[in-house]
């Protein structure tokens, strides 16, 4: 489990990683925490020509909270994430603790995970819950996508050829917005099996909006409009709870593997998703 | 497009690096493709360090990398330029730390591979962090061990945490 | 036992927590594993797998890969042309014939094909991927049920099916039984897993005058020695085997695998180091996989639901039974426990062995053990639900009680002492507790339902080496050498991959001799520095290599005396050793120490006593008498030095709404008799117990309908410490009349239960939707299926 031979830069400018992406073509990729790419390597599942090390660049690093949300930098470890926290951004706490160990998440990077795509991940399904835009670096300058145009199938971005996840910005919810992140996975730490995230608001009582996907179920994580509609503008009593889960469970197409059917998924999607609702229920 | 800088340095099969490991200045050219674990074991001979799994999920390979636990399996050497690392050959410069001695004194080991792992991951990383004795689970669920069944591990992490376990 | 099996004196160490002698070096990142050597000139080995789980070999084209740079060279088995098969000496079963290198057929996705020699490790993979194999694909055999039928494909051609081993013991007397009595029929299966040491796999190998020394994380250097002489053309004489520090061997390291005889030759031909680092990749596919058994249980109940009689059928997936020693044993085990600790007479067992396409099945923790207490346990349960009667009750019916003891098992198993009936009380006492106390907590939560389920079970320990490897011994070695410094050295054949074999030593050493431990260095798992032993396997080491070390320094502590006596002027038997001064009992002044003694016996022999022969050391076997190595004509066997007991209680909560089982509480009392070292026992238990509850709710080995393996490492879930529970231990203590000191073996006792426990567990809490609790592992998709 050695990796193939390439070459390797480490630019420090962004630009400078542009140019030699642009210059290898298909044949190079850009490297950030290395998490799940060096397991690839060392796999040989990716055999890049040329591995452009993003992890110097200090424009990729930024973390700060203007009047859209929290302006993450592509290689901002998901770890500092997780240590100097997103006030006002509640989901993305939650959701840290889920993402592999404490030692991945030292390296793992939030814009690494999300351009990585894994069905599975925690951070693609946080993006998505809370409508992030994903901002894209090409010699042409920047282009933002939506959470919603983002990830195209299962370890699969809607990135273009040369351009590169400079930063995400992940939206701030007013305080009356409820979260919750619930995960099941075979061990801590491990890829979920089956997973929920949800962002509610509520007025006096009722649901005014919910935006709730599931994750680890289908190629990307998915919204679960049924069950959003499911509980709009109800209480979130106990046959609120039912329909919404059954929607979920109805509404998504999971796959099989040697952790569950895809009937099992449908399962644990509705019963994940019936906590999370009584868990963010005023 | 912007003019190449003057520092630009063209991707290479082989990478300089300086990088300071157990406290000493280390200069090397080392294989783009060579994991930091390699770079350790075979270049420098620390091979305390040791390899379970080659993908990041066993945490034998676990060295403090600029204070944070870090995989030195899912890392190139390359990567490492500029860094401060400390391996468990560097944990104590005369007898045994008050961590490996809680190790020693409460039987948290058996065969012994997976515990360099263990005991980077718990130097490195603050007590405060992971509050009882769940968070003593916690603090140590990357590191997999399959002697022990933990007992004399988390019973000598309470012991150098002063944590009780029924407190 | 002869009065020889005891302790010089009053015992300082055993039965203390002697701090083991290699934990500053593993703590310190100073403990060297196999992988951890690298020699000057050291070339690296890859294998080439298969992909194919079964195929015909039809071109192997290696020119490539040998022209790439740093590319020393690429053998296939045609090159291997002084090798020889390994051997199979167990003429009850049909030979595989197993080759290092596949000729001909590759019979699992994962059989070496051929070996890349490069410069480094990388190098090696890439050229090994540049190995091109063509091969005819066949129709692959990946279940026992469909290695069982007549019309299999078969795995070896000049076998008439894929029985391996095929033993159907008449069984007229308990059909009788059963025809006369009502009779419950169930089938059972464990699933496959497997040891997953932390350490993979490693072997380097160099000539030195032209002798082989091999490194090796084998279990046994002298059989690996020993084997390697079958295999290769080298005499005995000229091999040396060692083992350095092990990184857990749990019975997967008991085998001698081709990358040890590949690396073996290749240094040989080229005359340079060889190493191979198995990676866990080819750990998942080319390192034994384990269990994957399957019981079918016939058995006539009386009324009050027990057991008359039984007729069981064990059948064991071998998978391409490619492996040496070979692995047909675990099932033959399983058929001398099928009857736990309890009082039935009558029960005959018949025992299939069968290949399949799949990675060899092998040694490990447990060896058939784990199986045979599951299917017997959850059959008692389910006797009870079906009879109307209480579980436990039922088992009191049947548990063997003191006054029964000595008892002879319907297996032939001489049960000598033990405390069946009282470590099952307990258990049951702390394990109604612990439920009470679940029960009250979660009740009133609709998403959790709790039960607690319980084993007992009988474990044999220290058994004949015959059902292994095919040679028949059971014995072990020790050497004992007292240097003119008065230091002691120890060499035994018994080997240590991190259970604390090497402190044990020194201590039985240190107390038998009546010396300070500090002064005993012990050797072990060096085949030119120790007597041939048998190494670790069916936790033999303390029970037989400790009876071996008791008889060697039996003989040095008489000439001890001998010589001391001769030197005070005081008669032998007043004579005490203590703390390596010897002086006559109730005066410590005069004494004469034990380098007086030892210089007296090596270099000042004018001072022995008239006629007495220089030199103070002794080499001492010990072969336990009641071990049997062959059956009877009726297929009983007491296969095992002695037999240690336990009894397991599980707690659990069952989460309705993902399938989730949660251990609230794990509860063994354990007897494993005398104790040598309390912390290493605890250790040993608390082990056994998480690979245990791995392998029922964690572990499993999958492959698709073409033979694929679907177990990726990261979907091997070996427990964390999150997943692991907090057990209580309790000991009793049973000494054996037959073993020294009255030791049983301790590193099962944790492994074999918690299948059969949290099964009875799960059965209780689900008991509303009476679900079909046959199968392990129990996943939380599986559980979640029994809920509607």
């Amino acid at each position: 489990m050695k990796p193939p031979p390439f070459a390797y830069c480490r630019p420090h400018s962004l630009d400078e990683a542009l140019e030699f992406l642009a210059e290898h073509g298909d044949e190079a990729r850009p490297l950030a925490g290395g998490q799940s790419l060096v397991p690839m390597l060392n796999h040989r599942l990716a055999r890049p020509a040329v591995l452009v090390d993003i992890g110097a660049i200090g424009d990729l690093q930024r973390m700060d909270r203007n009047e859209s949300g929290w302006v993450i930098g592509a290689t901002v470890t998901q770890r500092r994430v997780e240590r100097d926290g997103t006030e006002g951004c509640d989901l993305l706490r939650l959701a840290m603790p889920f993402i592999g160990h404490r030692q991945i998440r030292a390296r793992g990077t939030v814009g690494g995970s999300i351009a990585h795509a894994d069905p599975a991940a925690e951070l693609p399904a946080v993006a998505l819950t809370l409508g992030a835009t994903m901002v894209a670096a090409s010699p042409d300058g920047e282009r933002e996508i939506p959470a919603a145009a983002f990830f195209a199938g299962p370890y699969m971005n809607s990135l273009e050829d040369g351009e590169v996840l400079s930063h995400v910005i992940f939206p701030t919810v007013p305080p009356t917005t409820r979260c919750s992140f619930r995960e099941f996975a075979r061990r801590k730490g491990d890829f979920a099996v089956a997973g929920v995230a949800a962002a509610v608001d509520f007025e006096d009582g009722s649901v005014t909006a919910a935006s709730l996907t599931a994750f680890a179920v289908g190629a990307n994580p998915v919204r679960l409009t049924s069950a959003e509609a499911a509980v709009a503008g109800r209480h979130l009593d106990e046959a609120a709870l039912t329909d919404s889960a059954e929607a979920a469970a109805a509404e998504i197409e999971p796959w099989d593997d040697i952790h569950g059917s895809s009937q099992y998924r449908r399962q644990l999607v509705a019963a994940l998703l019936r906590r999370a609702l009584q868990e963010v229920a005023p | 497009m912007t003019a190449p800088t003057a520092r630009r340095v063209e991707p290479s099969v082989e990478v300089p690096i300086s990088v300071t490991v157990n406290g000493e200045a280390v200069e090397a050219v080392v294989p783009a493709r060579q994991l930091l674990a390699d770079f350790l074991r075979e270049e420098l001979r620390l091979t305390g360090t040791h390899v379970g799994c080659e993908q990041g999920i066993c945490g034998a390979c676990t060295i403090n990398l600029d204070g944070e636990p870090v995989r030195s399996c899912i890392m190139l050497a390359a990567q490492v330029d500029g860094s401060v690392i400390t391996t468990v050959e560097g944990l104590s410069s005369e007898g045994l730390s008050p961590l490996q001695q809680a190790f020693k004194d409460n039987h948290g080991l058996q065969c012994g591979f997976c515990t360099p792992g263990f005991l980077m991951t718990l130097s490195t990383v603050d007590p405060e962090d992971y509050p009882g004795e769940e968070g003593i689970r916690e603090a140590i669920s990357g590191n997999l061990c399959r002697c022990t069944g933990y007992g004399g591990i988390l019973q000598a992490v309470r012991t150098v945490w002063n944590r009780p376990k029924d407190a | 036992m002869p009065d020889t099996f005891e302790l010089g004196g009053r015992p300082v160490y055993t039965g203390a927590h002697v701090t083991r002698r290699q934990d500053d070096a593993l703590l310190s990142g100073q403990g060297t594993y196999v992988a951890d050597l690298r020699p000057s000139g050291m070339a690296e080995v890859a294998v080439v797998r298969s992909p194919v789980a079964h195929g015909r070999i039809t071109a192997i084209r290696t020119a490539e890969a040998a022209a790439v740079d740093g590319v020393i060279e690429v053998i296939t088995a045609a090159d291997l042309t002084d090798v020889a098969p390994y051997p199979n000496f167990a003429a009850y079963t049909q030979t595989p014939g197993t080759f290092p290198l596949a000729q001909d057929k590759v019979r699992y996705a994962g059989s070496p094909v051929a070996v890349v020699l490069a410069e480094n490790r990388y190098i090696a993979e890439d050229a090994a991927e540049l190995v091109e194999v063509d091969y005819d694909e066949l129709p692959a055999v990946t279940s026992l049920e469909a290695a069982l039928e007549p019309d299999s494909p078969r795995l070896f051609e000049d076998w008439s099916n894929n029985r391996l081993l095929d033993l159907q013991p008449d069984d007229s007397e308990v059909a009788a039984i059963l025809a006369s009595n009502r009779v419950l029929r169930r089938r059972y299966k464990m699933g496959r897993h497997t040891a997953m040491p932390m350490e993979t796999r490693a072997a380097l190998a160099e000539v030195h005058n032209g002798r082989l020394h091999l490194w090796c994380t084998n279990q046994h250097a002298h059989i690996a020695r020993t084997t390697l002489s079958y295999v290769l053309p080298l005499a005995e004489r000229d091999i040396r085997v060692v083992i350095p520090y092990v990184g857990g061997g749990f019975g997967l390291k008991q085998h001698l695998y081709p990358e040890d005889v590949l690396v073996s030759w290749l240094a040989l031909r080229h005359g340079r180091p060889v190493r191979f680092v198995e990676d866990r990749a080819e750990h998942m596919i080319a390192a034994a996989h384990a269990r994957d058994h399957m019981i079918d249980i016939e058995a006539a109940i009386a009324d009050d639901g027990r057991i008359l009689a039984m007729r069981v059928q064990v059948v064991q997936d071998l998978g391409s039974a490619e492996i040496f020693p070979g692995a047909w044993c675990p099932a033959l085990t399983t058929a001398a426990h099928m009857t736990g600790p309890y009082d039935i007479r009558d029960c005959v067992v018949s025992v299939a062995a069968v290949t399949t396409n799949k990675t060899p099945g092998g040694s490990y923790r447990g060896f058939g053990v784990p199986e045979a207490v599951f299917a017997l346990e959850r059959f008692i349960d389910e006797i009870a639900d079906e009879v109307g009667v209480d579980r436990l009750d039922l088992r009191r019916s049947m548990l063997l009680q003191p006054a029964d003891l000595p008892y002879t098992t319907a297996s032939g198993a001489l049960l000598d002492s033990g405390s069946f009936a009282e470590s099952f009380e307990r258990v049951v006492e702390l394990g109604e507790h612990a439920y009470r106390q679940a029960d009250a907590q979660y009740r009133s939560d609709p998403d959790s339902r709790v039960g607690v389920g319980y084993a007992v079970l009988f474990e044999g320990v220290s058994p004949t080496h015959h059902g292994a490897s095919a040679h028949w011994m059971g014995h072990e070695s020790c050497t004992i050498e007292v240097q003119p410094d008065g230091g002691v050295r120890v060499a035994s054949g018994v080997t240590d991959q991190g259970q604390g074999t090497t402190t044990f030593v020194a201590t039985l050493t240190a107390d038998a001799l009546g010396v300070e431990i500090e002064t005993v260095r012990v050797e072990l798992a060096d085949s030119d520095a120790t007597p041939y032993g048998l190494g670790a396997f069916g936790s033999r080491q303390a029970v037989i290599g400790g009876g071996a070390i008791l008889l060697a320094a039996a003989e040095v502590r008489g000439k001890v005396k001998k010589i001391a006596a001769h030197m005070l002027e005081a008669p032998t038997d007043d004579l005490v050793i203590e703390a390596g001064r010897v002086h006559v009992a109730g005066s410590p002044a005069p004494a004469v120490t034990m380098a007086e003694i030892a210089t007296t016996a090596v270099i000042r022999t004018i001072d022995l006593p008239p006629g007495m022969e220089p030199g103070l050391e002794a080499t001492a076997r010990y072969e336990p008498e009641l071990m049997e190595h062959t059956p009877d004509t009726k297929g009983r066997i007491n296969a095992n030095a002695a037999y240690a007991n336990a009894a397991h209680a599980a707690v659990i909560r069952v989460d309705l709404g993902t399938g989730e089982i949660e251990i609230l509480d794990y509860i063994l009392a354990h007897d494993c008799g005398t104790v040598i070292n309390p912390p290493i026992v605890d250790g040993q238990i608390w082990g056994g117990i998480a690979q245990g509850l791995g392998g029922t709710l964690y572990e499993d080995l999958c492959f698709n309908d073409l033979g694929q393996p679907q177990t990726a490492f990261m979907d091997y879930l070996v427990p964390s410490a999150i997943e692991m529970p907090d057990p209580v231990i309790e000991h009793f203590e049973s000494p054996s009349p037959n073993t020294p000191l009255g030791m049983k073996g301790v590193g099962e006792g944790g492994t074999v239960g918690p299948a059969a426990a949290i099964g009875n567990a799960l059965a209780q809490a689900l008991a509303e939707f009476s679900p079909q609790i046959h199968e392990t592992p129990l996943s939380p998709a599986v559980v979640r299926a029994m809920i509607p």
